[in-house]
């Protein structure tokens, strides 16, 4: 040992910082948020007030609960892709359904499919095997073929978005948007679920390893059927807020929030190859593409411009977060 | 005797800290040209960070590397490979889908420019393996070679890149007797050639069997260097632990077993359509006592993990019975035998047994979740942190804290978190599977004290090894097998291991002692 220590305290600055953020990974999240707030604010002086904040939170909400479906599949080392026809199928059944039979059975009609669906998604990938990627997709399709035949049985009833939903996805009471009152229950669940449950655990067992958590006695199927059924039931309930907050339902509803809902879970640093990530940062990742969409919105760029913009900041946010937070 | 010689590699005041550790604390190493060098340690010792720096695969915090004369600075393993370094590291690095050649000349395949001349290819592939002694077709998938046959690869890629350098991190931890004879043919050969080889591994008596100089380090710091032939097994554990170490391979005194705990009557397997490369088992009966620690010796591809594996309900048979406490069950998961009171520590940690990127705590609980449940809801993790340090005590696991991820560990305190996860679960019936593979000597003592106490305490042990001293030292009777059968049967006080490996090698069941 003629050579000795030159001591922790040298380790470099940008080195202790990325200690730092890898030990939080949701610091740099936090401030990306900031950051588009501040540009925003900068682009448009006075746009960021209290209503500009309780009307982002509005749209962020149905987005961040379709997040937590992906975010759930994927650390299972899954994928999600019929949460859209779910929320659309749930909105669209609602608002043909609550008029006639009041909004208890509406809504319990409305997310009758959301369970089939799920309970089809689990048995295929966690029984049979299918690739989630295609399972969900599959059965996607089959909803929305669905959903069409079903459109032709209540043509002459025509829509109506019921008012107790209208109240919850667009309502404000006292500066706070009425959709917290369902979001912060629901977030609630999901954060509980994922760190405190048994449960919670063997998502991220089996994202992480599957055959090991086999062999430490995890029931595969069981798993997976829980987890798909979970995930549809809470994109139908997105779904349900949704309709509300558009207020127009259609066919094609939900769909533009298909892929900034894996975005969104992708963003808030769950990886999915499955083992990693958590709801918080979903959220954030949530919050942080709803920012991002208003901030092109106010550049008044064509529609094109504006995807490949959003598209691009994706990859790059992801790509820098990863850099971050990953330690060598 | 090489003292004056100018080293080929010089790495001085190498430190390293991950959050909460201090891996490597102003480390030195030095290798001299056409040398086998042993780097040894206890595990978590930092041996496997300080061959990741040389590697270019982890960047140090402060220190210096000469090789060759030159100081170098790798960027990445890439660069350290162009330099004449290559790493064999503890976990392959292979891809399993490509074939042999792909896999030896990846990323350098000959051929018109994008293009692959694949029989350009093959060709060169062979004519490296067949100096090694794999003799394979170079376009056979990797995943459908052993163990060794997959390190042997591993070296054919090393000398494809003109190395002189081969490092090897703990080569010898997952290969059988015969295998590692004929590594250490390979390794005196490339020594022979002017390659230095740095070598790791927890057997010690291969480093006085193939090493010439040897450094060891312990918690990060360096407590002595030489030359082997200056010093004895006895002399390098204690510089390796700090303190003296008697207790090496201590037998125990049986007491006496009680009534069968486990036994299996004619189980069969036989190869499949899906499964081709399975080995079968034919007709295998043994059964394991209350308070008794029955060792299976074989080697591989004996069938012994087969057997357990069906035991536990991992993989299906075609005929034969299990009974637990004399009453036939009906095991058709592992879940099926955790209910009944079976524990297995599968033989290979990393694909089997751990969730490297979760913590500590989770992994050392999964298989007891039920049992840390409030109110059937959720987990208790006041209890579940009370496990994590009972064990760390227990096995004196090196770690940063319960939230470590598990990945983070060094080899062998992976290999305690596993042995806790049965520990923790107090299992009738406890398979263990090569249960101290790249586990250090003293922890290695440490997990055979904690198997007798297991027995002590009414537990049915199943203990299989490749390891014969092993065998013979946790073994109250030991059953040997070969190709899918069980091939004999002795008690531990009339054992010896020429015994034992005539009858891992008869043909027929004839025998038994
Ligand atoms: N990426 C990492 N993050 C945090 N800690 C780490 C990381 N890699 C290694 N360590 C810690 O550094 C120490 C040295 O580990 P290392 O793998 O070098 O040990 P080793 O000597 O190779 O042990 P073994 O014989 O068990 O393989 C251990 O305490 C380990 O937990
Ligand atoms: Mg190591």
């Amino acid at each position: 040992m003629s050579v000795t220590a030159a001591g922790a305290e040298a380790v470099p600055l940008g080195k202790r910082i990325r200690r730092f953020m890898s030990d939080r990974p949701l610091v740099p999240l936090v401030i990306l948020l900031v950051l588009l707030v501040v540009a925003l604010q900068i682009l448009r002086p006075g746009i960021v007030n209290e209503r500009w904040i309780a009307n982002t939170v509005k749209f962020a909400i149905p987005l961040a609960i379709l997040a937590g479906c992906q975010t759930m599949t994927m650390l299972t080392g899954g994928i999600d892709l019929s949460v859209s026809t779910v929320a659309t199928m749930a909105a669209f059944i609602v608002s043909t359904q609550a008029v006639e039979h009041g909004p208890v059975i509406g809504v319990a009609l409305a997310l009758l499919p959301a369970v089939l669906i799920g309970l089809a998604n689990g048995i295929g990938v966690g029984i049979f095997r299918v690739h989630p990627l295609i399972m969900t997709l599959g059965t996607s399709l089959v909803g929305i073929g669905c959903l069409q035949v079903y459109q032709r049985t209540v043509i002459a009833t025509g829509t109506k978005v019921p008012a107790f939903l209208s109240w919850l996805g667009t309502g404000v009471t006292g500066g706070f948007p009425n959709a917290l009152l369902l979001f912060i229950p629901v977030a609630s669940l999901i954060l509980f679920v994922l760190n405190r449950t048994g449960f919670g655990r063997l998502l991220y067992a089996v994202g992480d390893n599957e055959r090991a958590a086999r062999l430490s006695g995890v029931v595969y199927w069981k798993v997976i059927l829980a987890l798909y059924v979970g995930s549809s039931l809470l994109a139908g309930v997105a779904g349900l807020l949704y309709v509300g907050l558009i207020k127009a339902p259609s066919l094609s509803l939900a769909d533009p929030l298909l892929l900034p809902s894996v975005a969104a879970a992708v963003v808030g640093g769950t990886s999915i190859f499955g083992g990693r990530g958590g709801y918080t940062g979903t959220i954030l990742g949530a919050l942080i593409l709803t920012v991002l969409t208003t901030l092109l919105t106010i550049l008044q760029m064509p529609e094109g411009a504006r995807r490949i913009l959003f598209g691009l900041i994706v990859l790059l946010v992801t790509a820098a977060y990863l850099r971050i937070v990953e330690d060598r | 005797m090489d003292g004056e010689v100018r080293p080929l590699l010089r790495m001085a005041g190498i430190a390293k800290s991950f959050p909460g550790v201090r891996a490597l604390d102003g480390v030195d190493l030095e290798v001299a040209g056409g040398e086998i060098h042993a780097l040894l340690g206890e595990n978590g010792a930092g041996k496997s960070t300080l061959l990741k720096i040389l590697a270019g695969a982890q960047s140090p915090d402060s220190g210096s590397i000469t090789f060759d004369g030159k100081t170098m600075s790798f960027a990445n393993p890439h660069a350290a490979q162009r330099a004449g370094i290559v790493t064999i590291y503890q976990e392959f690095t292979l891809a399993p889908d490509m074939s042999i050649a792909e896999n030896v000349f990846i990323g350098r395949e000959p051929g018109p420019g994008p293009f692959v001349n694949w029989s350009k290819l093959a060709a060169d592939t062979a004519a490296i393996t067949r100096g090694i002694g794999l003799e394979r077709n170079p376009m056979t998938l990797v995943r459908d070679l052993s163990v060794a046959e997959q390190q042997l690869v591993e070296i054919a890629r090393a000398l494809s890149m003109n190395s002189r350098l081969i490092v090897m991190d703990e080569p010898t931890s997952a290969l059988s007797l015969a295998e590692v004879d004929k590594l250490f043919a390979i390794v005196r050969k490339l020594k022979a050639d002017g390659i230095s080889v740095i070598f790791v591994t927890h057997r010690l008596e291969e480093v006085i069997e193939i090493c010439d100089r040897y450094t060891v380090l312990r918690d990060g710091r360096n407590v002595g260097a030489g030359a082997v032939a200056d010093v004895t097994i006895d002399d390098i554990i204690r510089l390796m632990v700090g303190r003296e170490i008697t207790t090496l391979f201590a037998h125990r005194e049986a007491g006496e077993p009680g009534e069968v705990a486990l036994a299996v009557e004619g189980l069969t397997r036989r190869r499949t359509a899906q499964d081709p490369h399975a080995t079968e088992l034919r007709d295998v009966s043994l059964s394991v006592r209350r308070g008794e620690i029955l060792g299976i010796a074989g080697l591989v591809g004996a069938g012994r993990t087969e057997t357990a594996r069906a035991i536990f309900g991992a993989d299906p048979f075609d005929t034969g019975r299990v009974l637990i406490d004399g009453q036939p069950v009906d095991i058709r998961s592992p879940r099926d035998a955790i209910e009944r009171g079976i524990g297995l520590v599968p033989e290979d940690r990393k694909l089997q047994a751990l969730f490297l990127t979760q913590a500590i705590r989770t992994n050392m609980s999964i298989a007891a979740l039920d049992r840390l449940d409030l109110f059937g809801i959720f987990v208790d993790e006041r209890k579940e942190r009370g496990l994590v340090d009972e064990f760390k005590k227990l096995l004196n696991i090196r770690m940063a804290g319960p939230e470590q991820a598990v990945g983070n560990l060094s080899g062998g305190n992976q290999q305690k978190v596993v042995l806790a996860r049965w520990l923790a679960l107090r299992p009738k019936v406890l398979i263990v599977d090569e249960p101290t593979r790249g586990i250090d000597v003293g922890a290695k003592v440490e997990v055979h004290n904690l198997l007798f106490e297991m027995a002590k305490s009414g537990i049915a042990v199943i203990a299989i090894s490749s390891e014969l001293p092993e065998v013979l030292a946790v073994s109250d009777r030991i059953v040997t097998m070969r190709e899918g059968r069980v091939t004999g049967e002795v008690m531990r006080a009339d054992a010896t291991q020429e015994k034992l490996m005539a009858m891992m090698t008869l043909t027929s069941t004839a025998a038994a002692a």
